[in-house]
């Protein structure tokens, strides 16, 4: 679905020549995403996770090498739109994103600049916004909502573009825990129900490890690819990278230190949960 | 001690947009205290802090900080604003200065301190925001995410506030940028006994690393207010109202309704190794 061919990024470049003092912030970065697959992408602040996202849409282009989206060459400027029309991006804020002034009006404004015929942009405005549980909402102001919800209006606005890939970039940094929980659940209903190539870039540990993969950059390098469950088993590794692991993760790392056997690839409360009612059913039995 | 009595106060108050942001808010936040004020989107947290010196103004209701009733009409705002630094959301936005020293130093210039006392407030700013002088004379624009954040702490720090309020001090940051944060806030807090120390936090496992108290804050009111132990021990009020535990917490909710006996404050993954491996007969000196 999308493939990074030796991708090299610098920010101020001349023929692929860094400016003085101006560094790579991509290194050679080979890369695929599968379709339908579920991605998150971690890192800690300027490891270059959300530029090498904006090269999935052709927001930024190579300094080096080639990104590929659907086979489509990004650097080449007529596949610009199809690229984009594939791949829908959403960002950190959604204040900043909402232009119209009701939610189904917002959902309609890409379409409506493509010049989609009105009955087909309804259409998509009602299955756009079912699809992220805002129906109800249709003709309020995105004022009036919660940033879970406005969130999800973003996600819907995206959607109504029809694309096959979206690209979040922290989707939930700015939201309370309702509002996390919200767009996780949409995300992944998209991802799953929807058959939408979902690439999340968090710094939150709980929502990566709801991924089926773990791509972790460092220092404009792939450092870590993998199952969450590989790569939150490296609890070590990954706090070096200045990253952590989810809690429940951590605890049972803890145990083991402490001389329990219990097992160290533990991704959630209830698998936690599960492992300690074991143990301590053993325990009781001994 | 910053104290609130029937604190209300509206938007845009006498027209027909006004809106309600804060219902008889009745509180007391004791000197050397850390204080999380938690709440969903919109449930007035960030409206209640601007109250503490001084931005907004109560529709009724009253704010006494150290014996000073603020609210008072002969009120020295600008004393206020000195006494009671306040950090917003995603400071190192604001800052625009062309070296940090020069950022740091914008406050204590404006109150007329002569250049040596500025020199000594900039040092000692960075120094307990654990920014290297090296950094000092570095563009602010050249600095990490984490360290850009520092940069704009030290700023309010510059201007020796009694009262320090911070609003979501982590958001947006990696893991390791976020400990930072908290370590530099323990730091404050250990270093000047007497500081009141609030933050507004979405992060319940931030605000049980490092909060002594804790407000919940619901729909414009105070819904509950205490210790972290006692705020986090009913898991089942904190998400009715959009919030959430720490996952070690909900953990320890769930194997206690599951018949095994943990005491009731756990929340961090420290302590739930501790109670969790002498029950199950580990090595706790480990």
């Amino acid at each position: 679905m999308i493939k990074t061919q030796n991708l090299s990024f610098i920010y101020r470049e001349d023929n692929g020549v860094a400016a003085a003092g101006e560094e790579a912030v991509l290194k050679e970065i080979n890369l695929k995403i599968e379709q339908g697959s579920f991605t998150a992408v971690l890192g800690a602040n300027g490891s270059g996770k959300s530029t090498l996202a904006k090269h999935f849409n052709a927001i930024l282009l190579p300094s080096g090498g080639k990104v590929y989206v659907k086979g489509m060459d990004t650097s080449v400027p007529e596949n610009m739109f199809p690229i984009r029309q594939c791949a829908g991006m959403v960002f950190q804020n959604p204040d900043n994103q909402m232009v119209a002034a009701l939610v189904e009006d917002e959902v309609a404004f890409a379409p409506e600049n493509l010049g989609v015929e009105p009955k087909e942009i309804r259409r998509r405005v009602d299955e756009c916004l079912a699809a992220v549980d805002m129906t109800k909402y249709a003709q309020s102001s995105p004022s009036a909502l919660s940033g879970g919800q406005k969130q999800r209006v973003a996600i819907a606005a995206a959607l109504a573009m029809d694309p096959e890939i979206l690209i979040l970039d922290e989707p939930t940094a700015m939201l309370d825990p309702k509002g996390r929980k919200e767009v996780m659940r949409t995300i992944k209903t998209l991802n799953r129900e929807n058959g939408i190539t979902a690439v999340l870039i968090t710094h939150y540990m709980d929502e990566a490890a709801q991924a089926d993969r773990i791509v972790v950059m460092d220092n404009g390098k792939i450092a870590m690819d993998g199952k969450p469950r590989e790569i939150f088993a490296d609890v070590e590794k990954i706090k070096a990278l200045g990253l952590d692991v989810p809690q429940v993760t951590e605890l049972a790392h803890e145990l083991s230190r402490l001389g329990i056997k219990i097992r160290p690839d533990i991704l959630n409360v209830d698998e936690c949960f599960a492992e300690l009612t074991r143990l301590f059913g053993g325990a009781a039995n001994d | 001690m910053i104290k609130t009595e029937k604190l209300c106060y509206s938007y845009e108050q006498d027209t027909p947009f006004e809106r309600r942001a804060l219902y008889d808010v009745d509180l007391e936040i004791r000197d050397g205290s850390i204080t999380a004020l938690i709440g969903h989107t919109g449930s007035g947290k960030s409206t209640l802090i601007q109250h503490f010196n001084g931005l907004l103004k109560p529709t009724s209701g009253k704010i006494i900080i150290d014996g000073d009733d603020i609210t008072a009409p002969n009120a020295d705002l600008k004393r206020i604003r000195r006494k009671v630094g306040l950090v917003f959301q995603y400071p190192e936005h604001q800052l625009f200065e062309e070296t940090v020293y020069r950022d740091i130093a914008f406050g204590p210039k404006n109150m007329g301190l002569n250049k040596d006392e500025i020199d000594e407030r900039v040092r000692k700013s960075a120094y307990l925001t654990g920014l290297d002088e090296k950094y000092l004379e570095r563009s602010p624009f050249d600095l990490s995410g984490g360290q850009k954040r520092r940069a704009a702490i030290a700023g309010t720090l510059a201007m020796d506030p009694k009262v320090l309020i911070l609003d979501e001090p982590t958001a947006g940051l990696d893991p390791k940028g976020g400990k930072d944060i908290l370590s530099l806030i323990e730091r404050l807090h250990t270093e000047n006994k007497d500081m009141i120390i609030i933050f507004v936090s979405h992060s319940m496992e931030d605000v049980a690393r490092i909060a002594d108290r804790v407000v919940v804050m619901n729909e414009g009111r105070v819904e509950t207010e205490g210790t972290t132990a006692q705020i986090f021990s009913n898991p089942n009020r904190l998400r009715g109202i959009g919030l959430d535990v720490p996952q070690v917490t909900l953990l320890a909710d769930k194997l206690r309704s599951a018949g095994i006996g943990l005491p009731d404050d756990i929340y961090t993954v420290e302590s739930a190794a501790r109670e969790i491996a002498v029950r199950l007969g580990g090595d706790t000196h480990a």
